[in-house]
């Protein structure tokens, strides 16, 4: 029992190891991708413009629930008007970055991972390479770059959609004062409240894509393998962001 | 079929001069997670000719055209391959060397997010500055060779196999490769693709002055086409020679292969205990 | 061709939403921000002997409606007090000069803003005048320190000074 517990415990970092290996390998090739822009402009838009629905949903509903939660909890105190500080500060900080990396792991992480895993078990990156072409520097690092790129924009466009969620509830529903939910939340609201949340957005948006990339790339060639690719890639994602958060919140409210 | 030049008359079964072998293995060992795949594995294949490599599936066909290729490293001996030693080669050597090479995957392996123009075009569009007038001319012309310019802009989903695999033949050669290797070119195509496939094999290597290795267990396909045979088995070649000779080859390996018997050397039942003993064993408990 | 521009224009999009939403955070919830709707302003000061945490952006208005904003917080080193200036927009340019500037607090834990209650005068502020009368930030504890200090002496005493507890 408590061996397995070692053994997997063993296999994770060796895993970790394996995948921060892979990120090097990324980052040496990433100066010659950039000479084909336009792999890198595709790969933005399927991170991100095919996210861009299902991130403003979201952030819409996350929004009007922390107006709801926000109002009820703060009008105990009597302090409905800090309810723009309230929803400003949870979204940048916290709930835009994080939600949005766990929507994005599985939006757009588990597409990458199961297209470079079919790509592998269908022979197309041996294919590559058999072509003298490189399918890390041709297929791994425009989409690696498209996800790190398009998640701290994603992640700004959740809070953004939020707080105006936010303000609807607030101020439509519950009658906050316009004025005061604004010009509250921007005399409290700092720029290193901003700078947390877009550190955040940066740092689970390199986790995820090269989580997804690395579990797509070295997927076992088969069906199945492709499916154990995408779970692990959701699943592994979900659990670095929130310990990544864990640090990063530590690290700022030092 | 036509004289097959000189290269072809001089064939024979004797040990070849290995100064004239364009892919030179010498006592080569390969294992994957401690199965012997390749064990002192000797092989010559000569310019100018098509060379079939046969054998039982899982004898490590495919791994044999990896090793040529450099995708995988072998454990011991020597690969040699138009006179750059693969085994000891840098990265960027073996990208060089691929570059005169060309290989047919077992479905094709096209690129499935892109056109078939844009896939034959994708090597020269990788490795060369070409204009794109002179591409289109190039990509075109490789399609008319395998008879599919008119479904230049179909994408690979919308292609049976058959057709898949002569566009993935076009983009092999596109970049004229001096070695054209082929896995499995056969497998699952009704009879007329095959007869297709198999003429390309054959007039490309004439016409374009190729070296063909083609790995295959469709014997009589195969050897309508091939030059010069390697037969494998237990992970060495157990007998090579022109297709004629293997067929009236005395071996029992080969008249097993070649006539398609069920049990001979190559045995019909995965190694296991006693039949009779375990079925005398009160449990099951190995299978549990 | 037309597929790979649709796509780049969708791409060009996203990015400019993204970039458009970054900048709205930076500026919009913070009070780092250019207001979008930069009216005409003209500016006044004020000096006050304690601010409490009164904040650069903090709202001013006038029986309740905003009139103008903190723009920058300054100190005296002369009389020791602090600088206040505020922006207060053209729309309300008639404010007497003798009108009073108070701190007060939006609810219980909510921040501080600047009231201005109006003078009889029949003069108005112009841009860099003066505000003479202020009233300080109500500071907690103060206020407390000085109750319980009062409640000990017994219980007729003076009112706090410095500050009306409203």
């Amino acid at each position: 029992m408590i061996g397995d517990f070692l053994d997997s415990l063993s296999e994770s970092v060796e895993r970790l190891g394996d995948t921060i290996r892979f990120l090097v390998r990324i980052l040496v090739q990433v100066p010659s991708a950039m000479l084909r822009p336009q792999l890198i402009f595709d790969q933005i838009y399927n991170a991100g413009a095919l996210s861009l629905v299902i991130i403003m949903l979201s952030g819409l509903f996350v929004g009007m629930v922390l107006g709801l939660q926000g109002y009820d909890l703060l009008q105990r105190f009597g302090s409905e008007d800090a309810l723009g500080t309230a929803a400003a500060i949870g979204l940048v900080r916290e709930l835009g970055p994080v939600v949005t990396a766990l929507l994005f792991a599985g939006r757009a992480g588990t597409a990458l991972a199961s297209e470079i895993g079919l790509m592998r078990a269908t022979d197309q990156l041996s294919a590559m390479e058999m072509m003298a072409v490189d399918p890390v520097r041709r297929v791994v690092v425009p989409r690696f770059l498209g996800g790190v790129i398009a998640m701290p924009l994603l992640a700004a466009i959740f809070s953004m959609i939020g707080i105006y969620g936010a303000q609807l509830i607030g101020v439509q529903v519950m009658h906050v004062d316009a004025g005061s939910f604004w010009s509250q939340m921007q005399a409290s609201v700092e720029l290193r409240d901003v700078n947390e949340g877009i550190v955040k957005s940066v740092v689970f948006g390199i986790a995820c894509s090269l989580i997804a990339v690395y579990q797509g790339y070295y997927s076992e060639p088969t069906a199945e393998g492709v499916g154990t690719a995408t779970t692990r890639t959701v699943v592994t994602s979900a659990v670095m962001v929130l310990f990544l958060d864990y640090l990063i919140t530590a690290f700022f409210l030092k | 079929m036509r004289d097959r030049g000189p290269a072809a008359l001089g064939t024979d079964t004797t040990t070849v001069n290995s100064t004239s072998a364009i892919i030179d293995l010498r006592a080569v060992r390969y294992s994957v997670g401690g199965r012997v795949i390749f064990d002192d594995l000797d092989m010559q294949i000569l310019p100018g000719q098509v060379t079939a490599v046969m054998g039982p599936s899982g004898t490590g066909k495919t791994t044999l055209l990896r090793l040529i290729t450099g995708q995988a490293a072998a454990d011991a001996g020597s690969i040699d391959v138009g006179g750059v030693a693969v085994t000891r080669a840098s990265r960027s050597q073996l990208y060089a060397l691929r570059q005169r090479m060309g290989m047919l995957f077992q479905n094709g392996a096209l690129l499935t997010d892109i056109s078939v123009f844009e896939n034959v075009a994708f090597p020269l569009r990788e490795h060369t500055r070409l204009p794109e007038r002179l591409i289109r001319q190039l990509v075109l012309t490789k399609l008319q060779s395998v008879g599919l310019r008119g479904a230049a802009a179909l994408m690979p989903a919308e292609l049976s196999g058959g057709m898949a695999r002569r566009v993935a033949l076009a983009r092999a050669i596109v970049m004229d490769p001096q070695i054209l290797l082929y896995d499995e070119p056969f497998v699952g195509l009704d009879p007329i693709s095959m007869g297709v496939i198999l003429r390309l094999i054959r007039r490309f290597n004439d016409a374009l002055g190729l070296t063909s290795i083609v790995v295959s267990h469709d014997v009589h396909e195969i050897t309508a086409v091939a030059d010069r045979v390697f037969l494998l088995s237990g992970g060495r070649v157990v007998a090579k020679g022109t297709p004629q000779e293997m067929r009236d080859s005395p071996s029992d390996v080969v008249k097993q292969f070649v006539g398609g018997l069920a049990d001979g050397p190559v045995p019909f039942h995965y190694p296991a205990s006693d039949y009779f003993e375990e079925l005398l064993a009160r449990d099951g408990g190995r299978y549990a | 061709m037309r597929k790979s521009r649709a796509l780049n224009l969708g791409t060009g999009l996203f990015v400019l939403l993204g970039f458009a939403a970054l900048f709205f955070l930076t500026t919009q919830t913070t009070s780092h921000g250019l207001s979008f709707r930069s009216e005409p302003y003209y500016v006044v000061t004020a000096k006050f002997r304690d601010i409490g945490d009164l904040k650069v952006g903090a709202p001013v208005s006038m029986a309740g409606v905003q009139v103008g904003r903190v723009a920058a917080i300054g100190f005296d080193s002369q009389d020791f007090k602090a600088v206040v200036t505020m922006r207060i927009d053209d729309r309300f340019n008639q404010i007497p000069t003798d009108s009073s500037a108070n701190i007060y607090t939006q609810g219980l834990l909510g921040g501080q803003y600047i009231g201005l209650s109006p003078g009889g005068a029949e003069t108005y502020l112009k841009n860099h005048s003066e505000i003479t009368f202020t009233n300080s930030a109500l500071v907690l504890e103060k206020l407390i320190g000085q109750f319980l200090a009062n409640f000990n002496k017994g219980s007729n005493s003076s009112s706090p000074s410095g500050g009306q507890p409203q």
